[in-house]
């Protein structure tokens, strides 16, 4: 018999469960922050891209998912 | 029994941390505790120091009980760390170049201004504690706001301003407008929410008044928001705001220290404003033992802010006295506590005349209750080896006849409040007393001089 794989719950910092439209953000906030950490980018972009990842890092903020400080890469 | 709460379906900004229960709201700021702690540890020498002066490590920090471990901190030790090293001192957990904008303190203790750094992604929090205050009185996307604000070194409205682009509504900055130029913008663009300190939304309906506008009548002003006084929670005055401008008010306070507000008024207007508790930690202390006072009882703000990165606030003692009552005072369903009355005033601004204590805010309490009264001062002076207490009134223009009546009635109103102390009265004239856009400042004491 096949062993069943048991996935864990994602779970905000309260204990509670992430639903799917959050982890959608905790995703694009993941990716454009990995984006703020490239050294290549053009200055449009990656001012542009800080913007962006302030105002993402509110929203997983707010929901309890992510708590850190962004300086080092300048936000 | 317990009261339902009637509820809007758009009532909070944020729907999944201000209804969420004690328990879950509580794991969520001993998690941020945890990593801010341990930001502050590696990064900023100021709390390295404290911190091993103490013998604390962060690893120690479990549950809030553990809060006690923590060092509290304070202005002085900030200013002194400043001076030592200037212009930011050794507090700062990131270098000044990550940095965007540099603001400076009018707070009310103190002879240097603190100097306070904040990066891109603490302006958006900045902007976005001011949503949550004001979403949670009203102002939607559709608003027009207006700023009485002069926009300068103090940090005042600033977050507020762009709390309201964030939030879609339309924002009117004022600027170093001369406030019968203010009057007209708020008539003539409609605005339905007017932002300011108390005295200064005072200072606007009589300037109206003067131009011959009823603000009631030619206004559409829905609300009005206040900040930065504390009177803007104290009963007399909101009465005469709501009174000349015929909208409700609701409060809101803030800390340049802090860079934004951490309670604010729900449209519920439950006789205090809530905590922003998923962002913060407040603790209400004895101010001599700081050992935590029990629910409902006077004690001072100690408060931790998640928010500012480079200047991390832990344990920071604000000397604003405060009453905190659980959140099941309010019928708007939010799980964050309120501060009753809101700011109830400063332990340091207690002044003792021949044995009788003092407050300011208790005196404009007093006096706000007479309709009459335009603006007031309180002058404090040593006279022959004898404390004094005056306070100068100045009537609305034209009706200086009823100065004897008025005198009469404060005198008698003081006295009763203050252990029948006995103030002196003068009436001033029209236009003789300092005005204030900012932080008003109507207590003089000559006995420093």
């Amino acid at each position: 018999m096949a062993k069943a794989t048991k996935i864990l719950e994602p779970r905000d910092m309260a204990g509670r469960p992430i639903d799917p439209v959050h982890q959608e953000v905790l995703r694009l906030y993941q990716k454009t922050k990995a984006l703020c950490g490239r050294d290549d980018l053009p200055p449009y972009a990656a001012r542009n891209l800080r913007a962006s990842l302030a105002a993402l890092y509110q929203v997983v903020n707010d929901a309890g998912i992510e708590f850190e400080h962004l300086y080092d890469l300048g936000v | 029994m317990a009261r339902k709460p009637k509820v809007a379906p758009d009532e909070y900004w944020n729907p999944r941390n201000e209804t969420m229960p004690r328990e879950s709201l509580t794991a969520l700021q001993v998690a941020k505790m945890k990593r801010q702690l341990e930001w502050a540890a590696a990064r900023s020498p100021f709390h390295k120091r404290r911190f091993a002066a103490a013998k604390f490590k962060p690893a120690q920090f479990k549950s809030l009980d553990d809060l006690r471990r923590i060092p509290p901190m304070t202005r002085e030790e900030w200013m002194e760390a400043q001076a030592k090293t200037p212009p930011y001192g050794d507090l700062p957990a990131a270098p000044p170049e990550v940095a965007i904008r540099l603001h400076t303190t009018s707070g009310t203790t103190g002879r240097m201004p603190l100097r306070a750094l904040d990066g891109t992604r603490d302006w958006q929090w900045i902007a976005e504690m001011w949503c949550y205050g004001f979403h949670g009185f009203g102002v939607r996307p559709r608003d027009t706001v207006f700023f009485a604000f002069s926009y300068a070194s103090f940090i005042g409205f600033w977050g507020a301003h762009y709390a309201c682009e964030k939030l879609g509504a339309l924002v009117i900055p004022s600027g170093s407008l001369p406030t019968d130029a203010r009057v007209k913008l708020i008539v003539e663009n409609g605005a339905t929410t007017v932002c300011a300190t108390p005295t200064y939304v005072l200072r606007l309906a009589q300037v109206a008044r003067e131009m011959g506008v009823d603000l009631k009548k030619a206004g559409k002003v829905e609300r009005i928001i206040l900040s930065g006084e504390p009177s803007g929670s104290v009963p007399a005055v909101r009465r005469k705001i709501e009174e000349v401008w015929g909208a409700p008010c609701g409060d809101t306070a803030g800390m340049t220290e802090i860079g934004t507000i951490m309670v604010f008024e729900c449209r519920h207007r439950p006789g205090g404003m809530h905590i922003i508790e998923d962002h913060f930690i407040e603790e209400v202390v004895d101010p001599e033992t700081m050992e935590p006072v029990k629910p409902g009882e006077r004690g001072e703000r100690v408060v931790t802010s998640f928010g500012r990165g480079i200047l991390p606030l832990i344990r920071y003692r604000t000397r604003d006295l405060v009453a905190r009552v659980p959140a099941s005072e309010c019928t708007c369903g939010r799980t964050f506590d309120i501060y009753r009355g809101g700011i109830l005033g400063r332990v340091d601004d207690m002044h003792k005349i021949r044995g009788t204590n003092v407050y300011p805010r208790a005196v404009e309490a007093i006096v706000r209750e007479h309709a009459l009264v335009d603006e007031f001062q309180i002058v404090l002076s040593r006279e022959k080896d004898r404390d004094e207490i005056t306070v100068r009134v100045e009537l609305q223009k034209g009706s200086e006849e009823h100065w004897p009546g008025t005198k009469k009635a404060l005198d008698r109103d003081l006295a009763e409040a203050h252990e029948n102390l006995r103030f002196r009265l003068e009436l001033a004239d029209p236009g003789s007393l300092p005005r204030f856009e900012l932080k008003a400042k109507r207590l003089v004491d000559k006995r420093s001089l």
